[in-house]
């Protein structure tokens, strides 16, 4: 079933605040094109894990906001906001395994992309 | 010799051949290279493409996304689900595993005959030996050069001597091997000597046709006798196949039981007793770089714990997957990527005592697998010797990977603490599973096994096992090649009740 638009903007917004700019050379999450990723997670990923990633974007994206204090979902928050709910929501109850799933996810995004890739691989680097 | 790609077929396809194997692994390509040997006609059906290596992607998501069956996030559901990785291409997984090369146990090989004594007349010990030779001749088997072993591999041989530990370079099926470490989405640059790159391209030599991109979906029966395999092709073409002699299950101790159970075929235990190696995995933050996707993906064991049911590897992934297993969440895991290279990652196998199911619900594949206590118990044991291991071997901090624990760990008392008191629960554990066995096991009581010991049916003639499903326990060793003896035996059994 495909993610409803305020699906993906908390998923996509989640996926930013996972990887903010590492520095080192390496862009931001954001800055990475994610349109093919998800055409093609959506084709190969098992119904298990499509059902608990979306689970995790909606606990993580809607209520975890509400539960840590704060009075708008995930895709409305600041920078800081965002970081500050990633790190509480831990805490919450299935927020570990949620978080968990969603860093599997972020990271697979971002290595996906072969100047991600290529920054990360180079010698200069070690 | 012919390859015929399911996704290319434009009308229904009606083939017959001697044996017709279902999966292209290494037990499905030891099957067919040992009956195309000896003259017969062989079919091999398999349900994913045929990728070669210069299509192979560098990226994770592109090899899991392509390569794997269900994008590598397959789990067992129980008290906490854990993933279990398979391949699902020509090959099955031999072009993505590790590489990693044993011979089947003598102390296991002993259990299964203690356990079942007609094994003992039925699997010699001499002719799994012989056998095992001429494989690991055909396929390479090597202990990894130090040349191309890279830090990760090279640091786990000095924590183990500081930790007094027997541990070797692993022997791996390769020629030729560059170092590149992309063993798991598969070698770009054909140096591993998987099983399609060379025992299926030894079957082609005789009269062997591969049918990629097919789903094996009905085994055809006439009364208690297979006689062939209906598939569909990947284009939505029929595709009909006729056994003279024999059908032959390959597809691997999850795929294998669900076809006989999709087929009414319930006898005795069919997807009970699955047994596997569950593992976990040590993280560590070392001063200087060591860069762990680079060198041989898995080069190095510590091989003293064996008889405690622990081994461990040296773990060789892409970038995504270690950066998945670093710490911290946003601006902090930022960090952790941006000094991802001085991390490495070694695993620890167990051989569990555990016993899962492998069912069909709603026409789903449904896992169920839950490790005991025990099992747990050695979980912690191995994160706790790996942990000493790396602090001996320079590491700085440590990452056990434990929920409910210390996410940092520097001092070996706390690594004991873990041992000692750590979580009960699995699912605090950053697990996965690989090798699969049992689920349509071995033996000579009906009631109690699938197969006979001639790797027969007990209720269909002319059906055959030949996977990890018909091993009577685990290994707790990689299983490759001990699969393609045991397959190449299973061929034997059938040519000779042929003849």
């Amino acid at each position: 079933m495909t993610p409803f638009g305020f699906e993906s903007r908390w998923r996509d917004a989640l996926l930013d605040a996972m990887i903010p700019s590492p520095g080192n050379g390496l862009p931001a999450l954001a800055d990475v094109d994610r349109g093919s990723f998800w055409r093609r997670f959506e084709q190969a990923a098992p119904w298990t894990l499509r059902a608990g990633f979306r689970t995790a974007s909606l606990a993580l994206g809607g209520l975890a906001p509400l539960l840590l204090g704060y009075r708008r979902s995930f895709a409305r928050l600041d920078a800081a906001e965002r970081d500050d709910v990633l790190r509480r929501a831990a805490g919450l109850p299935g927020g570990d395994a949620s978080i968990v799933l969603l860093k599997l996810v972020a990271c697979l995004a971002y290595f996906d992309d072969p100047r991600v890739q290529a920054i990360a691989r180079a010698p200069e680097r070690a | 010799m012919s390859h015929v790609d399911g996704d290319t077929l434009r009308s229904d396809l009606e083939l017959d051949a001697d044996l017709v194997v279902v999966g292209s692994g290494p037990a499905g390509c030891a099957v067919a290279r040992e009956a195309a040997a000896a003259g017969a006609r062989v079919i091999v059906v398999e349900e994913g493409a045929w990728v070669r290596p210069a299509e192979f992607p560098l990226s994770a998501f592109g090899a899991m996304s392509t390569l794997y069956r269900g994008m590598g996030a397959t789990v067992v559901l129980g008290a906490g689900p854990i993933p279990y990785v398979q391949g699902r291409m020509v090959g099955g997984s031999s072009p993505i595993n590790g590489a990693i090369c044993w011979r089947l146990p003598r102390d296991v090989h002993e259990e299964w005959c203690a356990a079942d004594p007609a094994l003992r007349d039925a699997l010699p010990w001499e002719e799994i030996e012989a056998v095992t030779e001429a494989l690991e001749a055909r396929l390479g088997v090597r202990p990894t050069d130090p040349s191309v072993a890279g830090p990760k591999n090279l640091l786990m041989a000095k924590g183990a001597d500081a930790l007094g530990l027997e541990h070797r370079p692993i022997r791996r099926n390769e020629v030729g091997c560059k170092g590149l470490g992309r063993c798991m989405q598969g070698c770009p640059g054909g140096y591993k000597q998987s099983v399609d790159a060379t025992l299926l391209a030894d079957a082609m030599l005789g009269d062997t046709t591969v049918l990629s991109r097919v789903e094996a979906r009905q085994i055809v029966r006439r009364g208690a006798r297979a006689e062939g395999v209906v598939g569909l092709a990947g284009s939505g073409a029929g595709v009909r196949l006729r056994a003279r002699r024999a059908v032959v299950l390959a597809a691997s101790a999850v795929q294998t039981p669900v076809l006989l159970l999709r087929n009414g075929l319930r006898q005795g235990p069919v997807g009970e007793h699955f047994q596997c190696h569950p593992g976990v995995s040590m993280a560590g933050r070392f001063r200087d770089p060591v860069r762990m996707w680079e060198g041989a993906t898995q080069g190095h064991e510590v091989t003293g714990l064996r008889r405690e049911g622990l081994k461990f590897e040296a773990l060789g992934f892409d970038l995504s997957v270690l950066a998945a297993r670093l710490d911290g969440v946003g601006s902090e895991f930022a960090r952790s990527i941006a000094g991802m290279a001085h991390w490495l990652d070694w695993g620890a196998a167990v051989r569990a005592e555990a016993h899962g199911r492998v069912r069909r619900v709603l026409g789903r594949t449904v896992v169920t697998y839950t490790p005991t206590a025990n099992d747990v118990a050695r979980f912690r044991r191995g994160l706790r010797v790996m942990g000493e291991m790396m602090l001996a071997a320079g590491a700085e901090e440590l990452a056990p990977g434990v929920r409910g624990f210390a996410s940092r760990v520097s001092s070996v008392a706390v690594l004991r603490e873990l041992e000692r008191a750590g979580p009960a629960s699995v699912a605090a554990y950053t697990a996965a599973i690989t090798h699969m066995f049992g689920t349509c096991r071995m033996g000579s009581d009906p009631a109690a096994s699938v197969v006979r010991p001639d790797f027969r049916h007990h209720a269909t003639d002319s059906l055959y096992v030949a996977d990890s499903s018909v091993f009577p326990t685990n290994l707790g060793v990689n299983p490759q090649i001990p699969i393609m003896a045991m397959a190449t035996l299973c061929a034997r059994r059938i040519l000779a009740e042929a003849a």
